[in-house]
């Protein structure tokens, strides 16, 4: 899960885990299988797992071809209701706690980060979910940009911890009137918001 | 089917992933966070990430297994490939999500951050199409 989604931390992972029966266990697993199956689904379905649509939206000044957004706006129209009940009760309907990410500061990874993103998505026309789906596809190319994709991620992974001595959110954040100063356990409080 | 009711039936079937992953057990449907904790191999509970990946796999497998639709192709060579998907692996790690966790799940869940994030792919990879197309 990126650091963007639910923000627990491994211990409470584990003490969550800990609490659920086996039986739920496995519920939770069977979920997630459907859930990647309609995703895998939706991705052929909408056409957006082929470069040639991607393109063809980001091509704005050329024929542009509006169908990205249809996709997106449906994904959104029914993920948000799924997302306010979350909020609301802080819960799974089983009843497991759940944190959403509540991170807001704007910072230097997370824009730098999209630049790159944007560049290697506009020059190629896959991202990460397509990616998978048109490797699985048997295409040689799509399993090349795969597994260029996963370097990519370990590294950036691997570049975040070594980083974490200090904290990059610090150094951006408005909330940044103090030194930067060696991030200790503490600091995860202060710069949350 | 028109393809813009293709594109917004398939979007609802994305959707209804991320609010199934949600509902059950409290993740968000990112990708490249779902794909970047398994290739680093994360501690804490992961079967739900291996499941998940699997069943992103299924449809495409099962599409090509019975010869449904049409197999994309990748419209640059071998070189341009490897680096795009280095770019793209980097910048969504740092970013902490993709077009799925940003564009889909964040702006599903009203976020500030991945509001940014999304207008600042869109808007890189819409100007290295411009170049790539038009001025190159």
């Amino acid at each position: 899960m990126s650091p963007e989604s639910p923000g627990r931390s491994e211990g409470e992972d584990r003490s969550a885990a800990a609490q659920t029966s086996s039986g739920e266990q496995a519920a939770t697993i069977l979920w997630a299988l459907l859930a990647g199956v309609l995703f895998g689904a939706g991705l052929i379905v909408s056409g957006m797992s082929d470069p040639a649509n991607v393109l063809g939206f980001l091509d704005v000044t050329g024929a542009w071809n509006p169908s990205l957004a249809f996709a997106m706006g449906g994904a959104i129209l029914v993920a948000a209701p799924a997302f306010a009940w979350v909020r609301r009760h802080g819960r799974t309907l089983q009843g497991q706690p759940v944190r959403l990410p509540d991170r807001r500061h704007i910072t230097a990874p997370l824009v730098l980060g999209s630049v790159l993103f944007g560049l290697g998505w506009g020059l190629v026309g896959l991202c990460p979910g397509p990616a998978v789906v048109v490797a699985a596809q048997g295409v040689p190319k799509a399993c090349a940009f795969l597994i260029a994709l996963a370097l990519g991620l370990a590294v950036a992974s691997f570049s975040a911890r070594s980083r974490r001595t200090v904290d990059p959110r610090t150094v951006v954040a408005r909330s940044c009137r103090r030194p930067l100063r060696r991030a200790d356990p503490k600091d995860k409080k202060v710069v949350k918001n | 089917m028109n393809t813009n009711l293709q594109a917004l039936a398939g979007g609802l079937l994305i959707g209804s992933a991320a609010a199934v992953l949600l509902l059950s057990s409290g993740r968000i449907a990112g990708i490249s966070g779902i794909l970047g904790r398994l290739v680093v191999g994360d501690a804490g509970p992961r079967g739900w990430r291996i499941a998940f990946f699997a069943g992103l796999l299924l449809p495409a497998v099962m599409a090509r297994a019975v010869g449904w639709g049409d197999v994309p192709t990748v419209p640059v060579g071998y070189g341009l490939a490897v680096a795009a998907g280095l770019m793209v692996g980097l910048g969504t790690g740092w970013a902490s999500g993709c077009t799925s966790g940003h564009g889909v799940c964040g702006l599903a869940n009203f976020s500030k951050r991945s509001l940014v994030a999304t207008l600042v792919f869109m808007a890189t990879a819409g100007l290295t199409v411009y170049v790539q197309r038009h001025v190159a």
